[in-house]
């Protein structure tokens, strides 16, 4: 029986008149790859910024490990095992892919040296050795990903969130990213994913979590969610429904 | 290769005062060193992205503390020395508050306040600064009230200043919070959510530039034993300088602000003195045309344009970034 890792608590955040999240409850178990999915505006994205502490909600609470975090800043949290991506990748200008990836691993280690070399570790794992020295600028989009995930990975994360880390991969890079996202798990880390690119959600997930309108409104395996018509009518009207693409 | 002629240069440093007899080259190189450290000191705030155009503040409150003690309460000026730094260090967590709170180009206006609002209270504040008549420093001489009859010890001090003062931010500059101050300039959110305390390593930046720089008041004082507002709270002098030889050079760099000040104080001085008389205000007009062509030529600054060169013939390790400037620091 794994044991809860991260869970919230009537998790509530309202920007102006818009409830963006609505009263969510769920969990997140040991070692689960849990998918988030849900129509654009379901406020996603929202509840990523509100588990890193880029927020604080409205009303409600989070909890890591059985801690109360909710008013813990965003370092703080990072340093207590939470790890996260960004949608639209960030990476430090004027700083190699090396020296990117140095920047977390100094916020638990101040020798440079070592430092250094637990990098080169990540970056080893996350196939981007031969990048080492590059600028972030003159990589491809893909090897952006990677370098937001592997920056992430060397914070030593306990839950690690990805946020549509395969948004701009073709087909290609997607089958190459899918591994890479088992890997971290097999390693030990949670895994939380938003994503669109449906297939490869569903062939990667555990469990998924679907919102609609800041609520929670299914969770169960893919195949449930899928078949689910709460689901299906919540993608109503969009291109996309959960499982339209073979 | 490089050993022998770093060893050749310090041996050329340590021995000039021996050869050189004008007191005007001393002091033109006295006034090299001590804009070395005075720049080099401004950049270490830099590198965290908040471009401060009140250094003069610190500066000007670690002279006046210490010019005061030793003055009125014959303090000796190695006393006055921490007092100074002490005072500067206040005058930065004050500092602190604005740099927190206001991104970019607003903190930067923000800091222009603190040196005018300084200046201002040391005009009025007749009874303690005797305002605009300014103090003069007692004429004594010795090591212990740090005066001197000629220019050479205050050449091997500023040397030392300017040596520390450089030591002092390749350290800060290759350690993990020099990591994080880049990491802040460019993406503050980003960089918390890797775990770094933004506040705390902009704080730890503000510091030692404020103190270095306060140190530097200290000195320069005890060197021209005069003070009065306008000087040691001088915006042109000990803000904007610094700042046009830390763009000039190389922002963001260990070295780039050391080559802007051995490049730009020269060249200020001759402007100063020949040109400035042709009209007035004329070397700020030509100051203004460095920086446009500096900016479009090598908008990193003149080092990191530099460094290609210096990493082909061997003078550099490649590895380093000392070119990964946080140009970005200003797209806030």
């Amino acid at each position: 029986m794994t044991t809860t890792l991260f869970h919230t608590e009537g998790l509530t955040k309202n920007f102006g008149g818009l409830t963006a999240v609505d009263k969510l409850n769920f969990q997140i178990r040991e070692k689960e790859i849990v998918g988030l999915i849900g129509p654009n505006g379901a406020g996603k994205t929202t509840v990523f910024n509100l588990i890193s502490g880029m927020f604080y909600p409205d009303e409600g609470r989070i909890f890591m490990e059985e801690k109360e975090i909710t008013r813990i800043k965003p370092h703080a949290r990072s340093l207590m095992g939470i790890g996260r991506t960004f949608q639209i990748v960030r990476p430090f200008d004027g700083m190699s892919v090396l020296e990117n990836v140095m920047v977390p691993v100094l916020s638990r280690n101040r020798d440079t040296r070592r430092a250094e070399r637990l990098a080169t570790d990540v970056l080893q794992d996350t196939g981007l050795l031969h990048l080492a020295h590059a600028d972030p600028k003159s990589i491809t989009v893909a090897q952006r990903k990677r370098l937001e995930i592997a920056r992430a990975l060397a914070t030593a994360p306990r839950l690690l969130l990805l946020d549509e880390v395969l948004a701009g991969l073709n087909p290609v890079e997607v089958e190459e990213a899918l591994p890479l996202i088992r890997q971290i798990r097999d390693k030990g880390i949670t895994v939380f994913m938003i994503e669109h690119v449906m297939a490869a959600l569903m062939s990667v997930s555990e469990r998924v979590l679907v919102m609609d309108e800041g609520k929670l409104v299914a969770s169960g395996t893919p195949k449930e969610v899928t078949e689910n018509p709460r689901v299906i009518e919540a993608y109503l009207g969009e291109e996309e429904a959960p499982g339209a693409e073979g | 290769m490089k050993r022998f002629l770093s060893l050749m240069l310090l041996l050329f440093l340590l021995f000039i005062p021996l050869f050189v007899e004008s007191p005007f080259t001393l002091h033109m190189l006295i006034l090299i060193f001590f804009y070395i450290a005075l720049s080099v000191a401004w950049n270490i705030l830099s590198l965290s992205g908040n471009v401060s155009l009140g250094h003069c503040a610190f500066f000007g409150l670690a002279a006046y503390t210490s010019a005061i003690l030793v003055i009125k309460l014959g303090v000796l000026p190695w006393f006055g020395l921490p007092a100074g730094i002490g005072m500067a260090l206040l005058g930065a967590t004050a500092m602190s508050l604005p740099m927190l709170r206001l991104r970019g180009p607003m903190f930067s206006l923000a800091t222009i306040a603190f040196g005018e609002v300084l200046r201002q209270v040391a005009v009025t504040w007749r009874s303690l600064t005797a305002g605009s008549e300014g103090l003069t420093i007692p004429f004594e001489t010795g090591w212990l009230v740090l005066q001197f009859p000629t220019k050479v010890p205050f050449y091997y001090i500023f040397l030392v200043l300017a040596a520390v003062s450089t030591f002092i931010s390749y350290r800060i500059y290759y350690s993990a919070v020099g990591y994080h101050l880049r990491a802040a300039a460019a993406d503050a959110e980003a960089a918390q959510s890797l775990g770094i305390n933004t506040s705390r390593v902009q704080m730890i930046a503000l510091y030692w530039s404020a103190g270095i720089t306060g140190a530097l008041g200290v000195f320069f004082t005890q060197y021209v034993y005069m003070i009065e507002p306008e000087w040691a709270f001088s915006m042109m002098l000990f803000s904007v300088q610094p700042v046009l030889n830390g763009i000039i050079g190389g922002i963001g760099t260990v070295f780039g602000p050391v080559l802007g000040a051995i490049l730009m104080t020269p060249l200020g001085e001759y402007l100063r003195s020949y040109l400035g008389t042709l009209h007035q205000g004329f070397n700020f007009f030509v100051y203004g045309l460095i920086l446009i062509g500096v900016v479009m030529a090598a908008p990193k600054g003149i080092f990191p344009a530099l460094v290609p060169f210096l990493k082909a013939k061997g003078w550099m390790q490649n590895r380093r970034s000392e070119t990964d400037v946080s140009s970005s620091s200003f797209r806030r």
